[in-house]
């Protein structure tokens, strides 16, 4: 048995001839957060609306805690929270209604309910009809309502959507200390890498319904290329050496870019003072995970 | 199957909804209109021509609240505004995807909705008699109720309902918007009232004509144990059929 939570095998699922999913393999490690990440259209929710039994997948499998969910569906939703998309709610009922019904449901005490408002910290305005909520408050009673139970599994589909700064962060916080303190597995879902990246221990990211790229930040940083920028006097000597080191260069406004990934600073400034040529400037640019993130999505947008 | 908890859960949801006061208004408005018609026409007219058909003036009330009043036509539509009532807490804000999450079956949750909109149609039939005996007694018929009439006429209605629920439950169902279905029941109402005069054999197949027939006293002929088996066997038909539609669904 792997030790995967979540795996799924060429998933597909298609809307007619469209296929929004397409042979998505995804592989969710037992106790970590995965960044589940895409632009607006990717196939995130489709895929996760699969993995709750929402939607029938077209082809391929999911298997969540090593079972096929297809056959185990009632047994493993017990151990999974989620939320999908915007939050659902019976807005002519209080937050504390809205919790309550799912908390019957699952049959947990009552105890529950307060406190997982305390964990989102609606509990002062928790009689409060939810049609009266800010967008905000909606989306942290839809956090409050997958928390319900502690699951084991936790999956959120965009779950900072709407929400400001301070909130951002304090879901992000939230999520963070999931797996640290219950063990909890979570899968968060997002357009913008920021949002996971200073939480997530592992990524997904999928685009046009195929996954382009999976595995730590770490591998995804290493997909990024660095710049070496070089203000030098005479520049023209410092070009010509340069070139015939073997790299090509460009020139920019007086700056000397050489876009390498396995140029050593240290080594090339060097070379450019033994050959009398005064180096005033010289730094490398990494890419930021932004900008791989940007790049590798755009670059597939292209095929 | 946690169909006890659903249910429970249904009758959480309905709290300060209009489908209350919905049941309150339309009993006390059928209640208010066979009033006034007993008020205005009971001495001169009604009692005198129950009594020449030889039958009781509890009789008589039954058909003019059935029939006249077309009570028995109407309450298709008035199930149909109850499913529609306990649908759109499902569709306003896409809460299938939510409730269909947790862990219950599909089919647990569809009896829920099929059980909870046949209670308050049961409620709304059980007013409606219940205000049919208040108007009697302020009348001041001379009979003594029979509770064997009104027990029937409940009872069958309450039977006929089965195929209506599972109909608008079925419809809720596939229709995203829940005003349709109580749009098909509206136009199932208006063909139940040409079958009922015009074309009777077909209309024993029809069921949006069933609770009227299950209160039919003689006056067009039906034999009202069609509503029974109609409403018993459409309602285990369509139940299932919505089950399989709501099984295969995708919940987008
Ligand atoms: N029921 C449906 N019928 C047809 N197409 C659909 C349906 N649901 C989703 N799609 C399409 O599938 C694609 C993926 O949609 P999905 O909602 O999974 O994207 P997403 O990654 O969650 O995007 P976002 O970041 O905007 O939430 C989109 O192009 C969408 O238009
Ligand atoms: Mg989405």
């Amino acid at each position: 048995m792997s030790n995967y939570l979540i795996e799924t095998n060429g998933l597909i699922k298609s809307f007619g001839n469209f296929k929004a999913v397409n042979g998505i393999d995804l592989k969710v490690p037992k106790g970590e957060i995965y960044g589940f990440l895409g632009p607006n259209g990717a196939g995130k929710s489709t895929t996760i609306r699969m993995l709750l039994g929402l939607i029938k997948p077209t082809q391929g499998m999911v298997q969540l805690f090593g079972r096929p969910l297809k056959s185990n569906r009632l047994d493993i939703l017990k151990k999974v929270g989620s939320m999908v998309e915007s939050p659902s709610y019976y807005g002519h009922l209080s937050a504390y209604e809205n919790l309550n019904i799912t908390r019957k449901i699952l049959e947990l005490p009552k105890s529950e309910v307060d406190r997982v408002l305390q964990v989102v910290r609606l509990t002062e305005v928790k009689d409060k009809l939810v049609k009266k909520f800010s967008l905000g408050m909606k989306q942290r009673l839809g956090i409050a309502q997958a928390l319900l139970g502690n699951p084991e599994l936790l999956l959120l589909d965009e779950p900072t959507n709407g929400l400001d700064p301070s909130g951002i962060h304090e879901i992000r916080d939230l999520i963070k200390r999931l797996p640290f303190e219950t063990g909890m597995t979570v899968l968060v879902s997002s357009h913008i890498l920021s949002e996971v990246e200073l939480i997530a221990d592992q990524v997904g990211v999928i685009q046009k319904g195929e996954m382009i790229f999976q595995g730590t930040l770490q591998d995804l940083r290493v997909k990024g290329s660095s710049t070496l920028i070089i203000d030098a006097n005479p520049m023209e000597r410092a070009l010509v050496h340069i070139e015939q080191m073997g790299y090509t260069v460009q020139v920019r406004d007086g700056r000397l870019y050489i876009p390498e990934q396995t140029v050593d600073p240290a080594e090339m400034n060097k070379k450019l003072v033994m050959n009398n040529i005064s180096v005033r400037h010289l730094s490398e640019h990494r890419d930021t995970l932004e900008e791989i993130f940007l790049s590798i999505t755009r670059e597939d947008l292209k095929r | 199957m946690k169909l006890v908890q659903l249910i429970g859960t249904e009758l959480s949801k309905q709290k300060r909804s209009f489908l209350w006061l919905f049941l309150f208004i339309i009993p006390l408005g059928t209640t208010g209109a066979m009033l006034l018609d007993m008020v205005i026409r009971y001495d001169d007219y009604l009692f005198p021509n129950a009594q020449e058909n030889g039958i009781s003036s509890w009789e008589m009330l039954i058909n003019e609240n059935h029939g006249v009043l077309s009570w028995g036509l109407f309450l298709p539509v008035f199930v149909a505004v109850i499913s529609a009532f306990i649908h759109q807490n499902e569709s306003k804000v896409d809460n299938w995807k939510n409730l269909l999450s947790l862990p219950v079956t599909r089919g647990s949750v569809l009896l829920s909705k099929y059980l909870i909109i046949l209670v308050f149609g049961w409620l709304l039939v059980l007013f409606n008699a219940l205000g049919l005996i208040l108007v009697g007694k302020l009348t001041g018929f001379p009979e003594s109720v029979s509770f064997e009439l009104f027990g029937r006429y409940v009872l069958f209605q309450f039977i006929s309902l089965l195929a209506i629920a599972a109909i608008q439950n079925l419809l809720n169902v596939i229709m995203k918007n829940p005003i349709f279905p109580v749009v098909v029941a509206f136009v199932g109402m208006i063909v139940s009232g040409i079958l009922m005069y015009q074309h009777q054999q077909i209309g024993k197949f029809f069921p949006f004509l069933y609770p009227y027939i299950a209160g039919d006293l003689g006056k067009f002929g039906f034999n009202p144990d069609i509503a029974i088996s109609g409403g018993l066997i459409y309602g285990a038909i369509v139940f299932m059929v919505g089950l399989f539609v709501f099984n295969k669904k995708d919940i987008v």
